[in-house]
């Protein structure tokens, strides 16, 4: 089973309870005794019916989020003598989930009541349109991201998201004790929520275990406070996965690191490392090594290709290195 | 694969140290197990992931066994499930 690229699509849903609730959209409900418990979006995008306002109903995205702002309602007084009552009749006509106006143009009582009649919940925001609609389209990505759990610690070393990957009892966690008396940051330990969003990956601890690290033979320790808060972050994009195995003597390991690796997680290809452990080998030393090599390769240096680099030059002449001293 | 599906009957007041039990329980195999519940997939040999999970009691969840001793595992924890009860 590939646990990084679940088979079966997921639809995920986003209660527009849940949406309302968020302080920054400032939505205040003009159908309060309306249940909306039973209303979900699971659509990222958003809607500005103005071609509808117009009459054009060809193409009408009904399972989205409808936002009115200005421009439509200055086409409304303009041009519909019932305040647009009639137009806005045949939007909720075809379901939408909710209605939004934004910069705090309210609707008339009689539209108000029609939402009431097509049970639509209307809501005004003081927020200009265009932000609104950047911050609900952010908001509905996020809640709405494919997502895997991974089994894994992810650190935040030198500003790169490192997921250690590897067996129960391989050792991530005193990795990551050692990492974090380094000087670098737990973001969470043998449990990571990933969400892609515009293929991004971003990791985060599950609310319950934030900040907690497991210990064998230890217990349970709470790394925050124990550490401080330098030693945590809440959020981090995963940038590399370091799998950390018992020495297979069998087995090939990089030992140039001329080509990159990658394992696809969510579909995204993430620079991959397969680092084997064997007593006497300081894996926190190992992990912020490849931390800095992969920074240093995404700001163009690539160590392996320029030693490549030298031994062809100094192949091509003969005891030229010596003649330059 | 194995795959079973249970419905969770843990003690609530006990439940974190029932889970560590589990945990225990499931790190006896060799294959790789992992719980799903909602959409949600946990490796069960990981104590914070099935911490993370929350209170399962009553819920109906999944486990996923793939690995040469599957048969015994998926079994046998099935049967750890059941002495719960």
């Amino acid at each position: 089973m590939d646990l990084y690229n679940p088979s079966e699509e997921i639809t995920y849903k986003v209660s527009l309870e849940k949406i309302v609730g968020q302080e920054m959209f400032q939505l205040e409900n003009l159908t309060p005794q309306m249940d909306i418990s039973h209303i979900f979006i699971d659509k990222t995008d958003v809607n500005r019916p103005s071609l509808q306002i117009a009459g054009y109903f060809d193409v009408f995205n009904n399972n989205r989020i409808q936002i009115l702002g200005e421009g439509e309602n200055d086409y409304i007084s303009k041009h519909y003598k019932d305040g647009g009552a009639g137009q806005i009749e045949k939007i909720f006509q075809k379901r939408i989930p909710a209605l939004i106006y934004t910069k705090d143009l309210k609707p008339t009582d009689e539209i108000i009541a029609l939402g009431k009649k097509y049970d639509t919940p209307i809501f005004v925001t003081p927020l200009r349109t265009s932000i609104l609609i950047a911050s609900l389209v952010h908001f509905l990505q996020q809640e709405l991201a494919p997502r895997i759990t991974a089994h894994g610690v992810l650190m935040d070393v030198f500003g790169e998201g490192v997921l250690i990957t590897g067996e129960s009892g391989i050792g991530k966690s005193e990795t990551a004790i050692s990492l974090i008396k380094d000087g670098h940051r737990l973001v969470s330990d043998d449990s990571v929520e990933i969400k892609k969003v515009d293929d991004v990956l971003y990791g985060q601890a599950p609310e319950l275990t934030r900040y907690f690290i497991e210990l064998r033979g230890v217990g349970i320790l709470d790394v925050k406070t124990m550490f401080g808060v330098e030693s945590v972050k809440d959020r981090k994009i995963v940038s590399l996965v370091v799998h950390l195995e018992e020495w297979d003597r069998t087995k090939e390991y990089d030992r140039l690191g001329m080509e990159d690796r990658y394992i696809k997680i969510l579909g995204v290809d993430v620079p991959y490392y397969d680092v084997p452990v064997s007593p006497g080998r300081n894996e926190a030393i190992i992990i912020e090594s490849a931390a800095i090599n992969h920074r240093q390769k995404n700001m163009g240096y690539n160590a392996a290709r320029e030693l490549y680099n030298k031994v062809l030059k100094s192949l091509d002449k003969p005891g030229d290195e010596d003649n330059d001293r | 694969m194995n795959s079973i599906e249970v419905v969770v009957n843990m003690a609530q007041d006990d439940d974190v140290r029932s889970m560590a039990s589990f945990v225990q329980k499931a790190n006896e195999y060799d294959s790789s197990i992992y719980i799903q519940v909602d959409d949600k997939k946990i490796n069960a040999k990981s104590i914070m992931g099935m911490i993370s999970l929350g209170i399962l009691k009553d819920k109906r969840i999944r486990i996923l066994v793939e690995g040469e001793d599957e048969e015994t595992a998926a079994e046998e924890i099935l049967s750890y499930l059941n002495k719960d009860r």
